[in-house]
């Protein structure tokens, strides 16, 4: 029977007959380089189910959960609403009466360590060009996806990626005592805008489609880019104080950003 | 819950691990995971108790997977999986040593070919017997050896590579 890579990954594997693992032993016993294979093929093994063995420690989204009980409220495949935050804000909130709108935050803006996030935008399944970074919970505007992951983990001082998806711009407490974190999307859909932090994830105050440069497939910007005027409005009314610094920053993230 | 729902439920960590190795990014991953799922109950009465759920709903991934494929080279969209992928193995391995080895080995499972990172996936990550493998996706044992075979010569090329 002549030895090849089939049959030795074959016998590795447990998956060979008797007759093959018998011509493999005879040649494992005379051959150390067919030893080295065989070894090789049993390492790799070892190796890949080692290294993926961590993921199956994570918690698992409630939403596959819920997919699993039979509940479809919350299909990938509906549109997520992306579209004039800042209008469905004004309709649910009265405007309040506008602290000194001293755009100091926006100094902090500039100095503040690129905070990115290297990964993908989150494309919906089987919908065509929707970000749903950010989705309709209950009437409310949640960030979900990279977005999500981004505002939880993203903290000033940490060492960009090359390829960053979303950018956190200025973390800083709202008058209501919540954590709200500025951000952009720097890749699909260009949006910026300002979400704040509430018991069941990021809610998303405000958002607007990014002007300035153009986001092409693939393409994506490395300079900050100016926040768009309905996203800084909502900043200055909603901000108490300067902004955190990168170490209150680490220490909000370890608090999960609650207060 | 049902009995069939709760092994769903049970299966979902290992559906997640394998949705990641095909999407190569966590949100669409559980994207695929939840319509996996969706189709699964649709046609739970096709599945034969006693027979193995993991393989039968890891087929009905793939095929979801395809689909999706499709529809996005449908509708013009890029496909940018391979530019950049989500580090899925090293959340929480203990220590630094096996954390980079972990991510070698994610990243040079994610440059393979997507039919050989299938069956690669299916048979040293989730331990499917080649048989099994095979069924849930659909093709001939032969092809099935061979993809894993060019996988794992891929494989152990890339990460001696990384060792260097």
């Amino acid at each position: 029977m002549q030895i090849t890579e089939d049959l030795l990954m074959a016998y590795a594997d447990g998956e060979a007959d008797s007759e093959t693992r018998a011509a493999v032993e005879a040649a494992m016993a005379r051959d150390g380089a067919i030893r080295e294979r065989v070894e090789a093929h049993r390492r790799l093994r070892g190796t890949m189910a080692g290294a993926f063995r961590p993921s199956l420690s994570e918690p698992v989204p409630e939403r596959l959960l819920a997919a699993a009980r039979g509940e479809r409220s919350q299909r990938p495949s509906r549109p997520a609403e992306i579209v004039d935050l800042a209008a469905v804000r004004a309709r649910k909130t009265k405007p309040k009466a506008p602290p000194a709108p001293s755009r100091a935050w926006l100094q902090w803006a500039a100095l503040a360590a690129c905070v990115v996030v290297g990964v993908f935008v989150a494309r919906g399944l089987g919908q065509p060009g929707v970000t749903p970074m950010i989705g309709d919970r209950h009437g409310e505007l949640m960030a979900q996806g990279a977005l999500a992951r981004a505002l939880d983990l993203q903290i000033a001082g940490q060492e960009p990626p090359p390829n960053p998806v979303v950018r956190i711009g200025v973390s800083f407490h709202s008058a209501d005592r919540t954590f709200c974190r500025t951000f952009q999307v720097l890749r699909g859909e260009a949006l910026a805008g300002v979400a704040c932090r509430a018991p069941n994830g990021w809610q998303v105050r405000a958002t607007a489609a990014s002007t300035g440069e153009s986001v092409n497939a693939g393409g994506y910007r490395t300079a900050a880019s100016p926040l768009p005027p309905a996203v800084t409005a909502t900043v200055d009314a909603i901000i108490a104080g300067s902004p955190l610094d990168a170490q209150a920053e680490a220490a909000a993230k370890a608090k999960d950003w609650r207060e | 819950m049902d009995p069939f729902q709760r092994e769903i439920v049970d299966l979902l960590p290992r559906l997640r691990r394998l949705a990641r190795v095909l999407a190569r990014d966590y949100a669409d991953a559980d994207d695929l995971v939840q319509l996996c799922v969706e189709r699964a109950l649709e046609r739970r009465n096709q599945w034969r108790a006693g027979s193995s759920l993991d393989s039968w709903m890891f087929r009905i991934m793939k095929n979801a997977w395809i689909d999706e494929t499709r529809a996005r080279t449908r509708t013009g969209r890029v496909m940018e999986t391979g530019l950049e992928t989500d580090q899925i193995a090293d959340a929480r391995a203990p220590d630094m040593e096996t954390r980079l080895a972990a991510s070698a080995a994610e990243r040079a499972l994610s440059e393979l070919p997507e039919d050989q990172r299938l069956a690669v996936a299916l048979v040293l990550i989730e331990g499917l017997s080649y048989r099994e493998a095979a069924e849930a996706l659909e093709v001939p044992m032969g092809t099935l050896t061979s993809r894993l075979v060019r996988g794992r010569m891929a494989l152990q090329e890339r990460l001696e590579k990384a060792e260097i």
